[in-house]
């Protein structure tokens, strides 16, 4: 405040030297006479100097540095005053480490301790589009085929199939705590296009507003027997990315190869929901019944045979090879089939 | 302090408001796409189903390779086994046995998982691989394996025992075992057929019973001819079976034991007895009893010869048969001015009509399973004899098989085949005119096929599994 004060009264000074003579003689009472009252008002409240500085400092502090410096100025309270800093500090040398120390001196909790500073960690899903997908699996096939058969001719072995691990989606790596910050922003903004009408900015601005940020939480795991309700959720496999021209496509496609017994008993009541997976080509790699029927057919040998005949169907070399669209190649899916008489 | 109220409206949340619409949009957008998706499906509170439904009609493809053996008997043994089981699959129409002509490997024996690459190639979805071996004291010993050839599981494997006579049951229980497991019912190969047998000119036949296993094999004759026979019955449980007989002259019902091959006549009877059937427990036999100008349903306990009349309607009430459980009998009666079915209680008491179709109906055969009442049918729209099912209450009638005369079903003990006797006017390949062959079709109405006897056949019965 004194400062611009004593500037304005520089930058008056600039002025009158080039301005008319009339008034230099104002000015100059004027200044003499706010020098008076100035110098009464010194003298008069000699009490009220020294407050402002540390304010400025203060504020300063914060306003300078990044989010990553402010919270050292932050953390540490002790340091505002410049003044009598020094004798304050052996203190904040051990304070300041803090933010190298937690990643160097606790690696057992997040196996990436190299892990760029917290920005960065809160930064990758945004410019990795495919991270929902499940990561590469490059080994589907011998995972999915069933292993051969043991030669034991017990009946039971056609029940429990035997379960290959199924190519659940690796649980999403823990996100490193980010030390949070007061005046930090706790998500990176999802736009980083410049404020534009341009076409192009606009569909980036959509793009990144649709674009997923986070791992997902809520992954399909085949082996926990469905929803508490029985029902299942077909949403959880890409059956839902089709669109109802698609799924009756590949239904038509597959009908070519679905038969059964006309004269079963009951047959007219018969349903089931099997879960089959394709590989990278869309050819039917497995198909089991969905977790939600496995109840009912393991009660049931017409309906096992029905659901068997479901099986061979979808897994017919004439009809195994789905026609999925092509956005949805290239990956292992997992549908739901509902085979019905 | 006054408390004002407080608005829900800040000029934050109005922004966040305007920018929450900005982002609904796009968000409402993307998401269109998958609302059909969603809504598609067909009900039923599931979303998001593939479905898969008009299914046809379609044998199942089974690759049947000779089992195989140690020595060159055993191999023999197991190639015979092979074609037993293929000929039994066959005739059920619900398999569709690839030649062997078609293999690219033999059956594998020795237990191991086969090549499926091999069987899928040549359009197999089911294999029966075994062995058969020549065990000492005139013994065998066969196992054989049922694989899923598309998933690569084997589904079903199976060791017997037996003597070297009973090869041939050991094929028939192992074509059981392969239909029950891929068709969800129970087979019926392993079962038995007792029927008329006639040889002789046209009105001078001799007629005696006969018993043969479903694939005509061991058939044999049981009565000499010196007296007509009719409508044979097996026993649900015993070697045993009932049937008419004019012994002496006099129309009685007889049973016949088949083990001892012994005959003794079901209680003393005012008048004629005919068309016997066993209860489903075996315990006791329904009949009809002929009476002045009608005919009663009577029943007779096996244990005390006791009988007990079931109809008295002064009508004609002949053909009686239990329904599986036993609790009900359908019957044919003319109690209502034409000949048509009619069920009612095991104890008797008031009857309901359940054929309305034109023309007669008789014979009225539960099937095994309850669903349905297989019956004879006469006149009506063609004139021709025919045979139907309907439901238990009436329902759902469908004519099986029509024919200048078609007479007399029965059930396969799986309630899935009926057989019944076809006569024809025609002169066949044996050159006789009127000749009568035993027939089979299955219930859905396909798969008609005569069934080989040696001599001309009728009133086929079916017995139960023997094993």
């Amino acid at each position: 405040m004194l400062q611009r004060v004593l500037h304005g009264v520089g930058h008056l000074d600039n002025r009158t030297n080039g301005i008319n003579p009339g008034l230099r003689t104002g000015a100059i009472i004027s200044s003499a006479v706010h020098l008076v009252i100035l110098l009464l008002l010194l003298l008069g409240l000699p009490f009220a100097q020294p407050a402002p500085e540390p304010q400025e400092t203060a504020i300063a502090m914060v306003f300078d540095g990044t989010a990553e410096s402010s919270i050292h100025a932050a953390a540490p309270a002790a340091v505002p005053a410049p003044a009598p800093a020094p004798d304050v500090m052996p203190a904040p040398p051990a304070q300041q480490p803090p933010k190298p120390q937690p990643t160097e001196a606790s690696p057992p909790p997040p196996p990436t301790p190299p892990s760029p500073p917290p920005l960065q960690a809160a930064a990758p899903p945004l410019p990795t589009p495919p991270l929902p997908v499940p990561p590469p699996m490059p080994s589907p096939a011998p995972e999915i085929t069933p292993p051969p058969p043991a030669a034991i001719p017990s009946p039971q072995q056609a029940q429990p199939l035997p379960t290959p691990p199924l190519p659940v989606p690796p649980p999403p790596s823990p996100v490193p705590p980010s030390p949070q910050s007061a005046t930090s922003q706790p998500n990176p903004t999802k736009n980083p296009a410049p404020q534009s009408n341009a076409l192009e900015n606009t569909l980036e601005k959509l793009r990144s507003l649709q674009r997923q940020n986070q791992p997902p939480r809520a992954r399909y795991n085949p082996q926990s027997g469905g929803a508490p309700n029985g029902g299942g959720n077909p949403q959880s496999d890409d059956t839902s990315a089709l669109s109802t021209s698609q799924r009756g496509a590949i239904g038509d496609f597959v009908r070519r190869c679905w038969t059964t017994d006309p004269g079963m008993l009951d047959l007219d009541k018969m349903e089931v929901l099997l879960t089959v997976t394709t590989d990278g080509g869309g050819v039917v790699r497995r198909a089991v019944v969905s977790p939600e029927d496995a109840g009912r057919v393991a009660s049931s040998m017409r309906l096992r045979v029905f659901s068997e005949r479901a099986v061979r169907a979808v897994m017919d070399p004439n009809c195994a090879n789905l026609p999925l669209p092509p956005n949805l190649m290239g990956q292992v899916r997992t549908f739901t089939f509902r085979f019905r008489p | 302090m006054s408390v004002s109220p407080v608005l829900p409206l800040s000029r934050r949340s109005l922004l966040a408001g305007a920018a929450g619409s900005l982002f609904a949009a796009p968000a409402a957008f993307a998401a269109q796409p998958l609302a059909p998706s969603q809504a598609g499906s067909g009900g039923g509170g599931q979303s998001a189903v593939i479905d898969v439904n008009r299914a046809r009609t379609d044998p199942i493809p089974i690759a049947v390779p000779a089992l195989g053996g140690g020595d060159g008997n055993s191999a023999q043994l197991g190639q015979d086994i092979a074609t037993v089981v293929t000929n039994d699959l066959a005739r059920s129409g619900l398999f569709r046995p690839i030649a062997q002509q078609a293999y690219i490997q033999a059956g594998s024996s020795q237990g191991e998982a086969p090549n499926f690459q091999n069987w899928k190639a040549i359009g197999a979805q089911a294999l029966v691989t075994g062995r058969a071996e020549a065990q000492g004291g005139g013994q065998i010993r066969v196992e054989f394996r049922l694989w899923d050839v598309l998933p690569q599981t084997q589904i079903q494997g199976t060791a017997y025992t037996t003597s070297q006579a009973n090869w041939r049951r050991i094929a028939h229980i192992i074509a059981d075992v392969i239909y029950e497991r891929l068709l969800g019912e129970k087979g019926y190969f392993d079962t038995r057929i007792v029927y008329i047998g006639a040889t002789g000119p046209r009105g001078r036949q001799t007629k005696r019973l006969a018993i043969m296993d479903q694939d005509s094999e061991n058939n044999r004759f049981l009565t000499d001819g010196s007296w007509l026979v009719l409508t044979p019955r097996f026993h649900p449980t015993r070697d045993e079976i009932a049937f008419m007989s004019y012994a002496n002259n006099r129309p009685r019902v007889y049973l016949f034991n088949l083990g001892s091959g012994q005959q003794r006549v079901l209680g003393e009877f005012p008048g004629m007895t005919f068309s016997p059937r066993f209860s489903p427990d075996g315990n006791s036999v329904i009949m009809s009893l002929a009476t002045g100008q009608g005919s009663d349903i009577v029943s007779v306990d096996l244990g005390s010869h006791a009988s007990r009349r079931l109809t008295n309607s002064g009508a004609i009430d002949v053909s009686p048969c239990y329904s599986p459980d036993g609790s009900q009998i359908a019957f044919n009666s003319d109690r209502g001015g034409d000949q048509q079915l009619y069920v009612m209680g095991a104890g008797g008491g008031s009857a309901k009509r359940i054929s309305f179709g034109s023309g007669r109906y008789a014979t009225p055969v539960w099937s095994p399973r309850g669903d349905l009442i297989a019956f004879t049918r006469f006149g009506g729209e063609s004139g021709n004899f025919s045979i139907g099912v309907m439901h238990p209450d009436g329902s759902g009638e469908r004519i099986l098989s029509e024919g200048f005369s078609v007479e007399g079903p029965t059930f396969a003990p799986n309630g899935r085949v009926l057989m019944f006797w076809r006569q024809s006017s025609a002169r066949d390949s044996r050159g006789s005119g009127f000749s009568s062959r035993l027939v089979s079709v299955d219930i859905t109405g396909f798969n008609e096929r005569v069934v080989s006897t040696p001599t001309d056949a009728s009133d086929p019965a079916w017995s139960p599994l023997a094993a």
